[in-house]
């Protein structure tokens, strides 16, 4: 076992004078926009240990205070931006936190984002803000420190994302003000709006965007001059430069600050899991094009970061040359590369360098997005579609200008946009003649670019995963692509469905705890920082709970457990717990995977080992011993 | 005597700078009481706000409660006098100069006693002490 270099010290210091707690800022909002009313609160910091706060605190919230049955578009829906209580700390605890019922899906929805909001709510004094109703006329937020505004925002209704920011930055008169914004595809209700986060970070997933669009809520915007406690600060800055030393020399974390998510496009390409052609390939012949390596060489002019964070992922990038010359965007991710690359069968850099920044503009998920139009580019080719319904453009993958159109059109819901804007789901049950089949989703949201027909592991991950087809709260893909030990037992098998169970399950109940204290994910890409252990470090330093490995899983398993009574309260059963019958049924093509596919069968006997190891019953749900054990049983 | 000096082409805006300063001097993580800012205009184009250690510093006659003190080339702020005017703040030829304004309180690059903290933490290595024309012998703000 390796030996911790860090050695925590318990010098708990005892609250400020001005009667701060430690991480947590202590304060909350809550705006009824349909009653113009701005009430602030104290967070019970007491009461928040079982589910530490961001994703555990939001599930709460919303389980709490959302009834049954509420339309995720009126304005009787909640929406939440919560940080956690390491936001604003380093290594990589930064994030924002938005937390809904999703207009998409109908499920819980939990979108996170990086940059610097997060942190500045904490400065301003708030762990939460909370938004429900519906204002009169299009508004923004101002959340000054302590005073809080609700102000007009006929002004910026229509403009893009960066035209919002930029210009409440002008209005407020101050450039280091934070701003969360929706785009005009979050004005016109698309259904996968994402809200926009200081410039170059999106809360993307989900239609988090859509509900802000549905309350009239153009933007929020925050000032903090105030401070976050820690409970031990010489403690926490001695971690600090340990973590950063250990940093430093870990050769997984420097490649992925090298090469970014972009690092992944040849590694997915290579074992088979890069959705090409609406993901009816695995491979595809010009990977290499949007790879990190070819993104370093071709359009990266710098490396930025997020709050506190030294893994500094993200790169500017910019198209040199071409037709889309001149075009500057925070990218491109591996997700956009796959889904709007890849997935579109497009392979120029410098175009999709245009479409990323175009949609981040316009305030699209690119995730779905990208689904979206391959799924309507492979109607057309079967004839499901004809030019009469694309007024005269004719859909054809390997395209830029298609998908170019195409995010127009979706952004303002005209023509076939205002029909793909609602998602695959909806257009396959409209569309009909089998293309539900090929409609890559889960429960509404669309598949991201890692394809799961090669990867029962995955293919779980995304039937189990609580906001729908989403592969950031199971990632079992590098352990099986690598047969490594799994921590858990024996090494995983690719093709077969064996430990997947056990190993999803550890993934989801791990990150739901890493999601709660406002840590980005990455910050696993630090080896320490893999298991529950690098962020058990941290939590004694900076909010003063001595807490184990195993208490923080068991965090990560009262939250997922918690969001799925919310999901069942809202009508969803095992039989939502599926994948699309290209997943499941059709062999794949080409590439390593050529002629693979999991079956019904087996993915049945999968995901009942998988209810079975959670301790739900036959159908899915929590038992009741289940519940007791996580102190859930009032819920039931 | 030297200055804090960034290195803009390895800065990548992180702010770690800004959150080991606020640590070092107030025990919290307080972006606004630190001595160095991490400022950020269209598209991500980062610059660093930082005293300069004017070898003839016109925030100290600026300041009319005396605030300022000249103490071994360094300016240090007497927080016990400071009143949180922001005379110095439109003194500094450098932006430089912070004000608290919920505290009104001066807020500066200090050099941590010779042992500056955010040169220890920059994860881009991107800070050093440099000497430079306001800094040396003759220099003026």
């Amino acid at each position: 076992m390796k030996r911790s270099p860090l050695k925590p010290r318990l010098q708990i210091k005892k609250e400020g004078k001005d009667s701060l707690p430690n991480g947590f800022a202590g304060g909350t909002i809550d705006i009824d926009l349909t009653k113009d009313k701005i009430k602030k609160g104290r967070l019970n910091v007491s009461e928040m240990r079982g589910l530490i706060g961001g994703k555990g605190l939001g599930a709460k919230i919303l389980y709490e205070n959302l009834k049954q049955g509420t339309d995720p578009l009126s304005p009787s829906n909640i929406i939440l931006f919560l940080n956690g209580p390491l936001t604003g700390t380093s290594p990589a605890c930064n994030r924002l936190i938005v937390v809904t019922k999703s207009p998409l899906t109908g499920t819980f929805n939990d979108t996170y984002a990086g940059g610097q909001f997060g942190s500045e709510l904490k400065f301003a004094g708030y762990d939460y803000l909370s938004v429900t109703g519906k204002a009169a006329k299009p508004v923004y937020l101002w959340i000054n420190d302590d005073e809080i505004e609700i102000r007009d925002a006929k002004h910026l209704w229509g403009k893009d994302t960066h035209e919002t920011e930029l210009k409440i930055k002008e209005d407020l008169g101050d450039d280091r003000i934070r701003v969360a914004c929706i785009g005009p595809a979050g004005d016109n209700l698309v259904k996968y709006a994402h809200v926009n986060v200081d410039l170059y970070r999106q809360a993307a997933r989900g239609g988090a965007g859509t509900v802000m669009g549905s309350k009239n809520l153009k933007a929020v915007a925050v000032k903090g001059t105030g401070k976050m406690e820690l409970a031990d600060p010489k403690g926490y800055m001695d971690a600090i430069a340990e973590i950063t030393k250990i940093y430093m020399t870990d050769s997984g974390a420097q490649a992925f600050t090298q090469f970014a998510t972009a690092s992944a496009v040849n590694y997915a390409n290579l074992h088979g899991l890069f959705p090409t052609n609406n993901f009816y390939e695995e491979v595809f012949a010009d990977a290499e094009n949007l790879s990190g390596e070819a993104q370093r060489e071709k359009v990266w002019t710098r490396d930025t970061a997020c709050f506190a964070c030294p893994i500094r992922c993200s790169k500017m990038a910019e198209a040199k040359k071409g037709p889309y010359k001149g075009s500057v965007v925070e990218g491109i991710e591996y997700e956009t590369a796959a889904m709007m690359g890849s997935n579109l069968g497009i392979g120029d850099l410098d175009a999709l360098v245009y479409l990323n920044e175009l949609s981040d503009k316009l305030g699209l998920d690119t995730l779905s997005t990208g689904n979206a139009i391959g799924f309507a580019i492979e109607c057309y080719q079967k004839g499901i579609i004809t030019s009469k319904d694309t007024d005269g453009l004719e859909l054809k993958f390997g395209d830029p200008e298609v998908a170019i159109k195409l995010t127009k059109m979706i952004a303002h819901r005209e023509g076939i946009g205002d029909i793909l804007a609602d998602g695959v789901k909806e257009v396959a049950k409209a569309w009909n003649k089998g293309s539900e089949a090929f409609a890559m989703e889960v429960k509404g949201l669309e598949m991201p670019g890692w394809s799961p027909r090669g990867s029962p592991g995955q293919s779980l991950a995304y039937a189990t995963a609580d906001r729908g087809g989403c592969h950031q709260r199971g990632w079992p893909i590098a352990a099986e692509c690598e047969g490594l030990p799994s921590k858990l037992g024996e090494p995983l098998q690719r093709y077969t469905i064996e430990g997947k169970p056990e190993y999803v399950i550890n993934d989801q109940n791990f990150l739901s705890a890493t999601y709660a204290t406002g840590a980005c994910e990455f910050v696993r890409t630090i080896e320490l920082f893999s298991t529950a252990e690098g962020l058990v470090r941290l939590i004694p330093l900076v909010i003063g709970w001595d807490m184990t490995n195993d208490e923080f899983m068991k965090v990560g398993e009262r939250i997922w457990n918690l969001i799925r009574l919310f999901n069942l309260r809202e009508g969803f059963t095992r039989k939502d717990d599926t994948l699309p019958k290209r997943v499941l049924e059709e062999p794949i093509p080409s590439g390593p995977s050529k002629g693979f596919n999991l079956g019904q069968v087996q993915f049945e006997e999968m995901l009942s080992n998988y209810y079975k190891l959670r301790g739900w019953d036959k159908k899915g749900v929590p038992t009741k011993a289940k519940l007791d054990e996580l102190g859930l049983g009032q819920y039931r | 005597m030297k200055a804090i000096s960034v290195d803009l082409e390895k800065c990548t805006g992180c702010r770690t700078c800004e959150v080991v300063c606020s640590i070092e001097h107030t025990d919290a993580v307080w972006p606004e009481r630190s001595g160095i800012r991490i400022m950020e205009s269209y598209p991500r184009v980062f610059t660093a706000l930082v005293c300069h250690q004017c070898v003839d510093p016109p925030c100290v006659p600026a300041c009319s409660v005396n605030a300022l003190e000249l103490a071994n080339g360094i300016v240090l702020v007497n927080q016990d006098l400071c009143t949180g005017c922001g005379e110095c703040v439109d003194a500094c030829p450098y932006e430089a100069m912070f004000l608290d304004k919920k505290s009104n309180l001066a807020v500066k690059c200090d050099l941590c006693q010779g042992n500056p903290t955010c040169i220890k933490y920059c994860p881009d290595e991107a800070i050093s002490l440099e000497a430079t024309a306001s800094n040396q012998k003759g220099g003026k703000g």
